[in-house]
C-alpha cells in the first residue's frame, strides 16, 4: 500500500492553471525527487499534498482520502520543510524544534516531547546549537533546524521545499544523504522539490518532472534522465554521463535561447 | 411642651445630618415663620449662656434657618440653572467651587464674599491682577483637566460648571465627584452669553442671597446694554454697517453663531461672514477686499497675539497689529483702512462676563454719530470700581483697545 | 550527553521565564501599594492605608477628625483605588493586545495604533464631541463611539484583509490605510469645530485614567478575564503563526481562522480599554518588545508576563504623571509617549549589531 498516492491533482490561481492532473504515488523508504525548471509548479504542488492549498483531484495518505481528514490528522501525518528564507522568529533553536511536536501537545510540554526533541536535534547533529537564536545561525545550520522540526513532528511523510537552495556542496550531499537514510531507517516517504537535477539523481530513489505543470515523465533516475528529457524539460542541449553508477548531466553548449556576452 | 418639641425636631435634624428638612422648621411644613427662628435663637442662647441642659440648634442650623428666613421667604428653594437642571436647596451654599472663571467673575459682579469660594481653576489663579483676593484658593485644574482630589478634599457643597460648552467633559466631572461625594450640589452656567446674561445674574442673586446685589448690577448692566440696544433697533437692516472681524490668528473670522458674530450683531454691525457654519472660519483674503467692509476689528490675546489685557501696560503691540494691518498689499485700497476705521480690542473686554464694555466699543466704532455720549471707558471704570472691587487704574495700566 | 544540555537548558528557561513573572507580580504590587499613596489631596502614607482599611471595615476603624474634613476616605475609594486598578487592568490589556496583534502579523512594530483602531476611536469620539451624535446618549455618548469606531475598524481590517486573502501584509496595508481616513476625519470635525470642542477633542486624545470609575473598572476586567485566558490557552498557535502561515498549516493551525479570532480578542479588548481612557500609546508597542527581549517568544509566558510589563509601565507612567509637576496632572498618554523615546533610541542603538 503506497503511503502517498496522488491522483489527477489540479490546481489554478485565479484562472490561471498551474498544475494538471498530476499523478504519482509514494511508498514507504522511498525518496522522491521533483524536478523542472522555475515556475515548474513544484512549490505549488508541495503545497497542494500537505493541504496549504485545496487542490482538484485525489490525494490519499495510507489509504485514507485527505479530505476527510481534520487538519491536526494531517499535520500527525504530514510534515513540511519551508524554503530557507523569509520569515524568521527569533525563537532558540530548542524552541523552534519543538513546534515540531504542536500537533501533539496539550497545553504543557511533557517529558517525553522534550526527549523526542533532543533526538531530533541529536539525529540532525545540532545539539550544540540547542540554545542559540534561531536568526543568528548560518543557513546550513538554520536548515538543519527546520528539518529536525519535521522530526520531531514524528511524521511519515516529508515534504521539501528546496531543502539544498541555499547550502554549500558539503551541506548539500550532507542534508540529501540525511534525508535518504532517514526515509530508508525510519520508512518514511519524502518528497523534496530540488533544483539540483544531479543531486537529486544521486540521492532520489525516483524522479518526478514537471514542466508547466504537466508531468513531463516519472521513473527512476536512470531510466529518465536522458538528453531528450533534459531538452523537453529545460530546453538545453545536454550528454547524461554515469558517475558510480548514477546518472549524472552535462550541459553540452549554449542553447539556441543563450546570448552569450560578447566581451571587448 | 412646645418648646421641647421644637427642640427634638431640631435635633432631629441634627442626627439626620444632611438635613433634608429646612433646619428649625419647628412644625415641619416647609416654611421657617419668624416665630420659629425665633424660638430657636432662645433655645440656643438658652443652652449657650444659660447653662442649659437642653439640646439647642447647632449655630451652623441657626446661621442657615436666618438665611433661609431673609433670602428665601423661609422656604425651601428650587432653582434652574442655565442647562436646565433643576435642583431643590433646603441649606445655602457656603463652599464654592467653579470649573468656570466666568461664573466667578459674575459672582463678584453681584457681591459674593470671597470666604464662600473655596476652589477655582487654574486661570484664575493665573491672572493675580484680575483675581487677586482668590489667590490661595485650590487649584482645581481645568473642566478638560480636573483635579478631582482636590475638588473632593475642599469639601465643597457647590460646584460650578458650563452649561452650553464642553458638555461631556462637564458631565464627567459630575458623575466622578458625586461618586466621591453624593452631597455635592452642581450647578451649569455659562456667564458669558448675552441671550442668558440677565436671566444668570438673577438667578445666582437668588441662589446665593444676594438679590440686592443682584438688582443693582442688572440695572448698571441693563443700562450699558440699553443705550446700545435703544439705538440698534432704529438702523434699518440696509443701513447696517458691514464689518470685518478677524480673530487673534491671522485671515480667521468668525462665522455663524460665533460669539464674536452675535457680539456684531449686537452693537449693530454686519458680519460679512456670518453666513459662515464654520466657527473660526480660515477666510480668503480676496473676499475681504470684494465684500468692502466699513470697519475692521481685529481681537488680540490668544494664539498669535498674546498680550495686552490687564497684566499689560505696554500699547505698542497693538500699535504694531494695527500698521500691520494698515500696510496689508491691496489692503489698503479699501475704504475701512483709507478711512482710518481700524480698530484693535483685547478679549478681555470683548469675551466673558465683560462682553457688553466691548460692544459698546463696537457701537461706538459703527456709528460714532449715533453714539456721542456713549463712553466705553467710563463703563469699564464703573464695572471696575464698584461691581468688581479691583484696585485698578485704568488710565495707568491695562491696554485693551487701539485706537480708543 | 549534548542532548542533555539540551534539555536542561531548556528547563531552566522556563524556569526563569516563571520567576520573572512572579517578580513582575511582586513589583506591581509593590508600585500599587506606592500609587494609592500619590495624589494632590494631603493623605499621608499611613492616612492613605488608613483610609482604605476604613472604607472595608467602616465600623472597626477610628478615623482622625482631620480626614473625615477632607473627605479621605470619599477620596480615596471614590477616586484613586479604582484609578490605580484601571491603570493595571488598561496596562494589562493593552500590552497583552499589543502582543497577540505583533504575533499575528509577525511585525514587532504592530501595535492598536498601526492598524487605525485607536485612530478610529479617536474618530468616533470627535464625532460625539463636536456633532454630538452617537449611539448611546448622555455621559455615554463619547465611549459608546469610540467602542463602536474601534470595532467597526477591527471589522473593516478583516473584511479587507479576507478580500486580499488573510496574510498579514494585507491586514497592515489595510490597517494604515484606515488610520488615515480615521485621522483626515478627526481633523476635518476639529476644524469645524469650536474651539471648546476641539479642546475636549485634543484632552481625550491625550489619553487619561481620569475618567476611570468602579463600574467602568468591572466592565474591563469582565471583558480581560473572559478573552485572556481563552488566548492563552491557545498561545501555542501563536508561536507556529510566528515560523509563517505555510508551517503553521502544516503544524494543524487553522490559519485564517486563529488569525481572525486572535485579531478579534485583541481589538476587543483595546476598544473596550480606549472607549474609557482615549488613545493611550506605546503600551501595546514597547511591553511585548521589552518582554520579549527578557524571556523570549513563547507566548505560554510571553502574554502574561507581557501584560503585567505593561500594568507596570502605565501605572508606573501614571505616578510619574501625576507626582512630576506639583499641582499639575499630565495626561498618562503623554508619559507613555515620553517614556517611549528612550526606548526606541535603545533599540535604533543596538539594532546595529543585530
Amino acid at each position: 500500500m503506497p503511503l502517498l498516492c496522488a491522483r489527477g491533482v489540479s490546481f489554478a490561481y485565479n484562472d490561471r492553471r498551474v498544475l494538471e492532473d498530476i499523478s504519482f504515488t509514494l511508498d514507504a523508504g522511498e525518496v522522491l525527487g521533483l524536478v523542472g525548471p522555475n515556475g515548474s509548479g513544484k512549490t505549488t504542488l508541495i503545497r497542494c499534498l500537505d493541504r496549504i492549498l485545496a487542490p482538484e483531484g485525489e490525494i490519499h495518505l495510507d489509504g485514507r482520502d485527505m479530505l476527510s481528514m481534520s487538519r491536526p490528522e494531517i499535520a500527525r501525518m504530514i510534515a513540511y520543510v519551508p524554503q530557507n528564507s523569509g520569515i524568521l522568529s527569533s525563537a532558540t533553536v530548542f524552541e523552534t524544534v519543538l513546534m515540531g511536536r504542536r500537533p501533539h501537545l496539550r497545553w504543557s510540554v511533557s517529558e517525553e516531547d522534550k526527549q523526542t526533541v533532543s533526538d531530533a536535534l541529536s539525529l540532525l547533529g545540532i545539539s550544540a546549537f540547542a540554545s542559540r537564536r534561531i536568526d543568528r545561525l548560518s543557513g546550513g545550520e538554520r536548515q538543519r533546524v527546520f528539518i529536525a522540526r519535521a522530526i520531531a513532528q514524528d511524521a511519515r511523510v516529508l515534504l521539501l521545499d528546496e531543502p539544498t537552495s541555499a547550502l554549500d556542496i558539503r551541506n548539500r550531499i550532507e542534508v540529501m544523504a540525511l534525508l535518504f537514510r532517514l526515509a530508508e531507517e525510519r520508512g518514511l516517504a519524502v518528497v523534496a522539490a530540488i533544483h539540483d537535477l544531479n543531486l537529486a539523481a544521486r540521492y532520489c530513489h525516483r524522479l518526478l518532472i514537471l514542466k508547466d505543470g504537466l508531468v513531463l515523465g516519472q521513473g527512476t533516475p536512470s531510466s529518465l534522465l536522458t538528453p531528450g528529457m533534459v531538452r523537453a524539460a529545460y530546453g538545453i542541449e545536454a550528454a547524461v554521463k554515469d558517475e558510480v553508477g548514477v546518472p549524472y548531466v552535462v550541459p553540452l553548449r549554449p542553447s539556441d535561447n543563450d546570448r552569450p556576452v560578447e566581451l571587448p | 411642651m412646645t418648646r421641647r418639641l421644637i427642640l427634638l425636631a431640631c435635633s432631629l435634624c441634627l442626627l439626620a445630618g444632611m438635613a433634608m428638612a429646612i433646619p428649625c422648621d419647628g412644625d415641619g411644613d416647609g416654611t421657617l415663620t419668624s416665630s420659629e427662628l425665633a424660638a430657636a435663637i432662645l433655645d440656643s442662647l438658652d443652652a449657650r449662656q444659660m447653662g442649659g441642659a437642653v439640646e439647642a440648634p447647632s449655630p451652623g442650623d441657626l446661621r442657615d434657618a436666618a438665611f433661609i428666613y431673609e433670602h428665601w421667604d423661609g422656604r425651601a428653594l428650587t432653582i434652574t440653572d442655565t442647562s436646565g437642571q433643576t435642583t431643590t436647596l433646603t441649606r445655602p451654599i457656603r463652599r464654592i467651587a467653579l470649573f468656570n472663571s466666568d461664573s466667578l467673575e459674575m459672582l463678584r459682579s453681584i457681591g459674593i464674599e470671597p470666604d464662600r469660594i473655596v476652589g477655582v481653576s487654574k486661570y484664575v489663579l493665573e491672572d493675580p491682577i484680575f483675581y487677586p483676593e482668590y489667590q490661595g484658593k485650590a487649584n482645581l485644574g481645568s473642566v478638560w483637566s480636573p483635579d478631582y482630589e482636590q475638588a473632593a478634599g475642599i469639601r465643597p457643597d457647590a460646584v460650578f460648571l458650563y452649561a452650553s460648552i464642553s458638555q461631556s467633559s462637564c458631565d464627567e466631572i459630575e458623575d466622578t465627584l458625586s461618586a466621591i461625594d453624593p452631597d455635592i450640589r452642581f450647578f451649569r452656567f455659562d456667564s458669558f452669553r448675552p441671550t442668558v446674561y440677565a436671566d444668570e445674574v438673577r438667578t445666582l442673586g437668588l441662589l446665593l442671597g444676594k438679590r440686592e446685589g443682584a438688582d443693582r448690577f442688572l440695572a448698571f448692566y441693563g443700562d450699558a446694554i440699553g443705550s446700545v440696544a435703544g439705538v440698534v433697533d432704529t438702523i434699518p437692516v440696509n443701513d447696517r454697517i458691514p464689518v470685518y472681524l478677524e480673530n487673534w490668528n491671522d485671515y480667521k473670522s468668525a462665522g455663524k453663531g460665533s460669539g464674536y458674530d452675535e457680539k456684531i450683531e449686537l452693537a449693530g454691525g454686519m458680519n460679512i461672514f456670518g453666513d459662515n457654519p464654520v466657527e473660526y472660519p480660515a477666510i480668503d483674503p480676496e473676499a475681504v477686499i470684494s465684500k468692502n467692509p466699513g470697519v475692521i476689528v481685529k481681537i488680540v490675546g490668544a494664539g498669535e497675539t498674546t498680550f495686552g489685557g490687564y497684566g499689560d501696560d505696554d500699547i505698542s503691540s497693538f500699535e504694531r497689529v494695527h500698521r500691520a494691518i494698515s500696510d496689508r498689499p491691496v489692503w489698503n485700497q479699501m475704504r475701512a483702512i483709507r478711512d482710518g476705521r481700524v480698530h484693535i480690542i483685547h478679549t478681555d473686554v470683548i469675551g466673558g462676563p465683560e462682553y457688553f464694555i466691548g460692544t459698546a466699543y463696537f457701537a461706538k466704532w459703527f456709528y460714532p454719530d449715533r453714539f456721542p455720549d456713549l463712553d466705553p471707558r467710563a463703563v469699564h471704570r464703573q464695572y471696575l470700581e464698584e461691581f468688581q472691587r479691583l484696585d485698578y487704574d485704568l488710565d495707568e495700566h491695562g491696554t485693551f483697545v487701539y485706537p480708543a | 550527553m549534548m542532548a542533555e544540555t539540551g534539555k536542561q537548558e531548556y528547563t531552566r528557561l522556563t524556569e526563569k521565564r516563571v520567576l520573572f513573572i512572579v517578580g513582575l507580580i511582586l513589583i506591581l504590587i509593590a508600585l500599587a501599594g506606592v500609587a494609592v499613596t500619590l495624589g494632590s489631596a494631603n493623605l499621608s502614607v499611613a492616612d492613605s492605608y488608613l483610609a482604605i482599611l476604613a472604607g472595608l471595615f467602616p465600623d472597626a476603624v477610628d478615623l482622625p477628625d482631620r480626614m473625615i474634613e477632607s473627605n479621605a476616605v470619599g477620596i480615596v475609594w471614590g477616586w484613586r483605588l479604582h484609578r490605580v486598578l484601571f491603570g493595571i487592568a488598561a496596562g494589562f490589556g493593552l500590552a497583552i493586545a499589543g502582543t497577540v496583534m505583533q504575533g499575528v502579523l509577525r511585525n514587532p512594530l504592530a501595535s492598536p495604533f498601526t492598524l487605525g483602531i485607536a485612530s478610529a476611536a479617536s474618530c468616533g469620539a470627535s464625532i460625539a464631541i463636536v456633532l454630538g451624535a452617537g449611539i448611546l446618549s448622555g455621559s455615554l455618548l463619547v465611549i459608546g463611539n469610540a467602542f463602536l469606531f474601534a470595532m467597526l475598524a477591527a471589522a473593516a481590517i478583516y473584511g479587507m484583509a479576507r478580500l486580499r486573502g488573510m496574510g498579514s501584509e494585507a491586514m497592515i496595508l489595510a490597517g494604515i490605510a484606515l488610520m488615515y481616513l480615521f485621522s483626515a476625519i478627526t481633523s476635518l470635525l476639529q476644524y469645524l469645530g469650536t474651539a471648546a470642542k476641539v479642546q475636549e477633542v485634543v484632552f481625550w486624545m491625550f489619553g487619561s485614567l481620569d475618567k476611570s470609575s468602579w463600574p467602568k473598572l468591572g466592565i474591563v476586567a469582565i471583558v480581560i478575564v473572559a478573552v485572556i485566558p481563552p488566548l492563552l490557552w491557545r498561545a501555542w498557535d501563536l508561536n507556529a503563526l510566528a515560523e509563517g502561515d505555510e508551517v503553521a498549516a502544516s503544524l494543524g493551525v487553522p490559519v485564517e481562522r486563529s488569525m481572525a479570532g486572535f485579531m478579534l480578542a485583541a481589538s476587543l479588548v483595546t476598544a473596550v480599554i480606549i472607549c474609557f481612557t482615549g488613545t493611550i500609546g506605546f503600551i501595546g508597542l514597547v511591553a511585548p518588545h521589552i518582554t520579549r527581549m527578557a524571556i523570549g517568544t513563547d507566548h505560554r509566558t510571553l502574554l502574561p508576563a507581557s501584560g503585567l510589563v505593561g500594568a507596570v509601565l502605565l501605572l508606573g507612567a501614571d505616578c510619574l504623571a501625576r507626582t512630576l509637576i506639583p499641582g499639575a496632572i499630565i495626561p498618562v498618554g503623554i508619559m507613555t509617549a515620553f517614556l517611549g523615546i528612550p526606548f526606541f533610541l535603545y533599540l535604533f542603538m543596538r539594532g546595529r549589531d543585530a
